[in-house]
């Protein structure tokens, strides 16, 4: 291995020894998760008008209707969805939208994580 | 006289009358109807008429009285597709295995799940179901149902079936590697009859991971089958919902947008690309160089952290639908990209020097595994493998898809034909990659990436073609009119590959063994999907988000 030329390697060795590491200690420490990841949707009750569409769509029969106050609402069973987001395209009202909120630890403050830009990365 | 008139002169030459029907289904697609016992008469003309014909797959479809069997092949410039319908009641049929061995496992494929009794096949055998599924089930028949079929599992197999078969004659020893293989990170079994350190024979049986998706696909809409598709494989996923996507826009006349087919062609190349340096890391894992590993699967994340941004998820793309793709690519993520892979090619030359002339790798791969390019010829391999004996396959050149015909590039071929050549195979074709990636997204073309489609689908059947990471990928979708797929059938690139690997191992030593299947890129999740199997279980529970959040914290 002596054709590997020895500056380069050290600079390797050096920079990476005052980098950050690169794992992280996931359940304690927020992941990082990029803009545009699919996670887990959000539902608007304001707009849900009980069509009925999403639990027929659904690739992986997560979705189920229950009732609530006597609405009629979705339930979308987490470790089913496989998050293809085919609910979130094909509802007609807009109803479930999009966000970028992975695990359940950041689950406070859903909305305000999924606008803000990720940190550094 | 165009390339697809020239393969259908070749077949009604020969058989005359009994071609019934002849026609082009669409450019480099041609099906024919032959009489019952004519179809080894019209593959040996296309055998001889052209040099380098191959067999795709063969798929069956049950058509309620026949069982149709269908054998596409490649024969350099077309897909020719002979077609035979067979009386359910005695579904006889003779073999084409002596004039094209390489169809020996998709022969035994149809003999299980549809009950096909191909006469004169050497070794007519279960190749995916369960070695204790019961005689006379043939899952993929149209009136097949797990509660008629009274099935119970789990089901205890006998120790003869799983290999303890077969004397040990003279100092030939039976030796069984897996399910649970040291080598490779995925279920399957092999049988390795050994003289001393040295391979004699080898016995692959797959099936072990088993999902059953091409009957689930026949339950699902043709949008939802998309998804389930997409799971097929975790590596090369967009790939098979590429080639699905395709098989049903081709089905329905639907046209993509080229911006769609370009933003494909993105997100294929980058699904090549990690599994690529996937590949190179578990090369180099199997060989003992974990150095190579860590780095290459370093290289690795910065791909599939690109995947994220441009798709959503960094596996499971999900980014293929029916008539199109489904998000736009942000030109900073574009731009992020190319900044990003100029520095995977630079560390792909870096390799390519280091595997070049490290003795080392060289020791354990030159001259290992060798498969002569008539040999993979015969056997009908395909992707890096064939490339790597020299012969010039690539789904993406000969049959151009997405926006592949558009891009200038080189298909990559080495002529050694052993582990070596196909691990350089694969560097150049990282290199190759980003240039093709670097080109789309100069050439971008604007305007809209998805185009609204109906949920029904026309009656008809159609051929998907696409050059997965490991080589051809072919799905046969047919459509009844409804908005369910009729029939759905994926051959992956290791189906077609893993017959040559008996070719490869003989003669070599045991250690060579992680290394030479290393170097085919096997990926039996692909090449497993045909059973049905969960369906006495009937369980179905839930776990609340709070239950989850519990156990993941260690709490009971």
């Amino acid at each position: 291995m002596g054709r590997v030329r020895l500056p380069r390697m050290a600079v390797e060795v050096v920079s990476s020894l005052f980098k950050k590491s690169s794992t992280r200690k996931y359940p304690f420490e927020k992941p990082i998760v990029p803009l545009g990841s699919r996670g887990m949707q959000v539902f608007h009750s304001v707009m849900w008008h009980g069509c009925g569409l999403c639990p027929r769509d659904c690739p992986a029969g997560a979705i189920e209707m229950v009732e609530v106050s006597g609405k009629k609402m979705p339930l979308i069973r987490i470790d089913s969805c496989i998050f293809c987001y085919v609910c979130v395209e094909n509802c007609p009202r807009k109803a479930l939208t999009e966000s970028n909120l992975a695990g359940h630890r950041g689950q406070r403050g859903a909305r305000h994580q999924a606008r803000r830009e990720p940190s550094e990365r | 006289m165009s390339a697809e008139e020239e393969a259908m002169e070749a077949i009604s030459k020969r058989l005359g009358e009994r071609a019934q029907e002849c026609r082009i289904a669409a450019p480099r697609r041609i099906c024919v109807l032959v009489r019952c016992g004519s179809h080894r008469d019209a593959i040996s003309a296309l055998l001889e008429r052209f040099e380098f014909t191959t067999i795709s797959t063969i798929t069956g479809v049950d058509l309620g009285e026949d069982i149709e069997l269908n054998y596409h092949l490649w024969c350099g410039r077309t897909e020719v597709t002979v077609k035979t319908r067979l009386p359910k009641i005695r579904p006889d049929v003779e073999t084409v295995t002596d004039i094209l061995p390489g169809a020996a496992l998709y022969e035994r494929e149809a003999f299980e799940l549809l009950g096909v009794r191909f006469l004169g096949h050497p070794g007519l055998k279960r190749l995916v179901l369960p070695d204790s599924w019961p005689e006379g089930q043939y899952p993929l028949r149209r009136d097949w149902k797990p509660e008629i079929a009274g099935l119970e599992f789990p089901q205890e197999a006998d120790s003869v079936a799983i290999g303890a078969e077969g004397e040990n004659r003279g100092s030939t020893v039976n030796v069984v590697f897996g399910p649970q293989h040291p080598a490779l990170h995925e279920p399957e079994r092999f049988l390795f009859k050994l003289d001393g350190e040295i391979v004699v024979d080898v016995e692959p049986r797959l099936g072990y991971a088993h999902r059953g998706i091409e009957k689930g696909a026949e339950k699902l809409m043709f949008f939802q089958a998309t998804h389930l598709i997409e799971r097929i494989c975790g590596i090369c996923n967009v790939a098979h919902a590429t080639c699905f996507c395709q098989a049903v826009e081709s089905l329905g006349g639907i046209e993509v947008p080229p911006r769609a087919s370009y933003l494909r062609t993105i997100v294929h190349e980058l699904n090549r690309l990690h599994s690529h340096l996937l590949l190179l890391g578990v090369a180099g894992m199997e060989i003992g160089f974990e150095t190579l590993f860590q780095y290459s699967w370093r290289d690795r994340e910065m791909v599939l952290d690109l995947t994220e941004k441009a798709t959503g998820n960094r596996i499971m793309a999900e980014y293929n639908a029916i008539g199109g793709v489904r998000r736009d690519l942000d030109p900073i993520v574009g731009e992020e990209m190319k900044k990003v892979l100029s520095g995977i090619k630079r560390r792909a030359a870096f390799y390519k020097k280091l595997l070049g002339e490290d003795p080392t790798f060289g020791l354990r791969t030159r001259g290992i595994g060798v498969l002569k390019a008539a040999e993979a010829l015969r056997l009908s391999v395909v992707g890096p493998v064939a490339r790597g004996s020299g012969i010039k396959m690539d789904v993406r050149r000969h049959d151009p898809y997405a926006a592949y015909g558009e891009i200038p590039f080189e298909e990559v071929a080495y002529g050694e034909g052993d582990s070596w050549a196909r691990f350089m195979v694969r560097l150049d074709e990282i290199a190759q990659s980003v240039d093709i990636v670097n080109y789309a997204i100069e050439k971008l073309p604007s305007g809209p990436y998805r185009a609204r489609v109906p949920r029904r689908v026309p009656e008809g059947e159609a051929l998907g073609r696409v050059e997965a990471p490991r080589g051809e990928l072919v799905h046969y979708v047919k459509s009844d009119g409804t908005a369910y797929p009729q029939r759905v059938k994926v051959r992956s690139p290791t189906l077609a590959n893993i017959m040559s690997f008996r070719e490869m191992i003989r003669g070599c030593y045991v250690a060579d063994i992680p290394a030479v299947l290393a170097s085919l890129d096997p990926c039996f999740s692909c090449t497993d999907r045909m059973a049905f199997l969960d369906v006495k279980s009937g369980m179905k529970w839930f776990w609340s988000l709070e239950e989850i959040k519990r156990r993941r914290l260690g709490k009971p």
